[in-house]
């Protein structure tokens, strides 16, 4: 038995001890809970068969709907109350309610970002974005933009698509890109009828004419 | 052999220290991990369909070696969007399915607005027409693709795009290319939109394979149950199952009358119910939290939960939002309590009742934690 006694230098075991702790944070991490990232796409697109003539169908917005929307109240400390008369038509969309409440979205839409388009050119490109989608989800059209689309068919479409509410808003700055965001309303391959759906499409311009890009 | 100082044990201890953290994490991580009924019960896919997709995941290795990241996640997400897993029909032990499923007639005469035309190549044996093409089965085939992808699943000696093991396999033949990768992101986005090429499709596929995906590994944590002051809030809620959808109905105490009018014109002042931030506001009440009126207010209260840490990051009792822009909050519209499992309980829309749903796969904006 070797009764020698080597008491370690301090350098010979800082690095085991440096290794220790390096794996006990490792390890401690991976006990915490984690969240993964759901990878959801809001990106949504989908189109319907009747093209809509233009895509605000919604009665004549007052200038005033271009403000941003007041920030959320917090009302944790009020008293008990009975609900006040409900936030006014035309605020408020909700789900399901069908084409007579597009408008609603519509005011939704434009209050969350600043217009940065005249008002005639937005509509354009909105119009454009509508199609496209339309074109995207029923197979329809999409000749229109064979580089856009390729020669990959449709075969199993969205049906009975409506194009719900959108906006145009310029893309970093540049007068010409433009990102088109929509809501839209439709029908899976399955079948399932769902509204509120949101799709975005970016349109850049060339020579006087937009065109999609992915 | 020198014998271990009291300096030594003490850095073989911090070094065993570590080692046994990790291996109980990853013990801990399995246990968390449900079993497939379980997953099957949450995810609402009918367990003859589920067996399906696993068992076509089993057998993929066998049919297209090279390919990596074929799960039952994968084959559901797409199943889910193309026939809603054989919903409304019946399906047989050896996994035949009743009636067939079948889709647009794809003859260019704009059946649901869609106009490509596909010829007829199959004289209606599998889609029951001759007059042009329809898409068949649970993954809606189209007949001249499964001639050359379909398979035998269930080993009865037939390849049949309307019985579940056979088509689930076909379909993940076809995904898998000549062996793709599918745990590669953009190889996955290039096997849906080469299935169907649509970046509507791409999207709700994918939303659905992440969510059946994280129900199996555990991400969304099953058979979670609610304490305190949440089951107080989720068992207030759950009192007003079957309750009617109001606009403008609810309030501190309970159902009441609604206003005029939604958007449309639907008016609330004849029926007795809630609408969806009228529910959360009355359950909440319950323990003494003030909601404001409208589902975007009420997401400015509490702790945020943002849409990109995903579903599993919500607790049961939490509040769970939906926009028209995720990025948005002034865009929320729809606001609900969730239950764990990924379902919530919520007062949808106007000619529905309260009740539980999944968390809807479109819109969603995350939550908020206010117990």
């Amino acid at each position: 038995m070797n009764n020698n006694t080597h008491i370690p230098r301090l350098t010979s075991i800082a690095w085991p001890l440096l290794l220790g702790t390096v794996l006990t944070v490792l390890g401690l991490t991976l006990l915490r809970p984690t969240h993964a990232r759901v990878g959801q796409d809001v990106a949504a697109p989908s189109s319907s068969a009747a093209l809509p003539t233009a895509a605000r169908t919604a009665p004549p917005l007052s200038p005033t709907s271009r403000m941003a929307m007041p920030p959320p109240k917090a009302s944790a400390s009020l008293p008990p109350r009975s609900r006040a008369a409900a936030p006014s038509a035309g605020v408020v969309p909700v789900t399901g309610d069908g084409p007579g409440g597009d408008y609603a979205i519509q005011q939704v839409l434009e209050s969350s970002s600043p217009a940065n388009l005249p008002r005639a050119e937005e509509n354009q490109l909105v119009a454009l974005g509508s199609r496209i989608w339309l074109a995207e989800v029923t197979g329809t059209g999409r000749d229109r933009w064979p580089t856009y689309f390729g020669n990959e068919p449709l075969h199993t479409p969205y049906r009975d698509v409506r194009i719900q509410a959108g906006i145009a808003r310029t893309v970093g700055g540049s007068p010409d890109r433009a990102r088109v965001r929509l809501v839209w309303a439709g029908e899976d391959p399955a079948g399932e009828a769902e509204d509120g759906r949101s799709a975005q499409v970016l349109l850049t311009r060339s020579h006087a004419a937009w065109q999609p890009i992915r | 052999m020198k014998k271990l100082g009291c300096a030594g044990l003490t850095v073989l201890g911090l070094l065993l220290t570590p080692v046994f953290l990790v291996l109980f994490a990853t013990a801990a991580h399995k246990q968390d991990t449900p079993d497939m009924q379980t997953v099957g019960k949450v995810s609402g896919i009918p367990a003859r369909m589920l067996t399906a997709y696993q068992s076509a995941a089993a057998q993929l290795p066998g049919q297209v070696p090279k390919c990596k990241g074929m799960t039952w996640a994968v084959l559901a997400g797409v199943a889910k969007i193309e026939s809603d897993h054989a919903a409304g029909h019946k399906i047989t032990d050896n996994g035949d399915i009743t009636p067939h499923i079948l889709g647009p007639l794809l003859n260019g005469s704009g059946a649901g607005g869609n106009r490509t035309s596909f010829p007829d190549t199959d004289g209606g044996k599998w889609d029951g027409t001759a007059s042009g093409e329809r898409a068949v089965g649970p993954f809606q085939f189209l007949p001249s693709t499964w001639e050359s992808t379909g398979r035998d699943g269930n080993g009865d000696g037939t390849k049949d795009p309307h019985n579940a093991d056979d088509a689930a396999l076909g379909a993940a033949v076809y995904l898998c290319g000549n062996g793709r990768n599918l745990t590669d992101r953009s190889q996955l986005d290039a096997a849906i939109l080469q299935y169907n090429h649509s970046q509507a499709y791409l999207a709700d596929v994918l939303s659905w394979i992440d969510r059946y995906s994280q129900l199996g590994d555990g991400t969304i944590r099953t058979n979670t149950h609610a304490t305190g002051t949440a089951a107080t809030v989720i068992n207030a809620a759950f009192k007003q199952l079957g309750v009617p959808y109001s606009w403008g109905g609810g309030d501190s105490n309970g159902p009441t009358k609604g206003t005029c009018c939604s958007p449309s014109g639907k008016s609330g002042t004849s029926i007795t119910g809630f609408d969806c931030s009228g529910l959360t506001l009355y359950a909440y009440a319950q323990v003494g939290i003030n909601l404001p009126e409208t589902a975007a207010e009420q997401a400015g209260i509490g702790k945020r939960i943002p849409a990109s840490a995903g579903v599993g990051a919500l607790q049961p009792g939490d509040l769970v939002f939906f926009a028209y822009d995720s990025s948005s909050d002034s865009t929320i519209h729809h606001v609900g309590i969730y239950l764990g499992d990924s379902m919530m309980i919520n007062a949808p829309r106007p000619g529905t009742s309260v009740r539980t749903e999944q968390v809807w796969d479109q819109g969603y904006a995350g939550g908020a934690r206010l117990l």
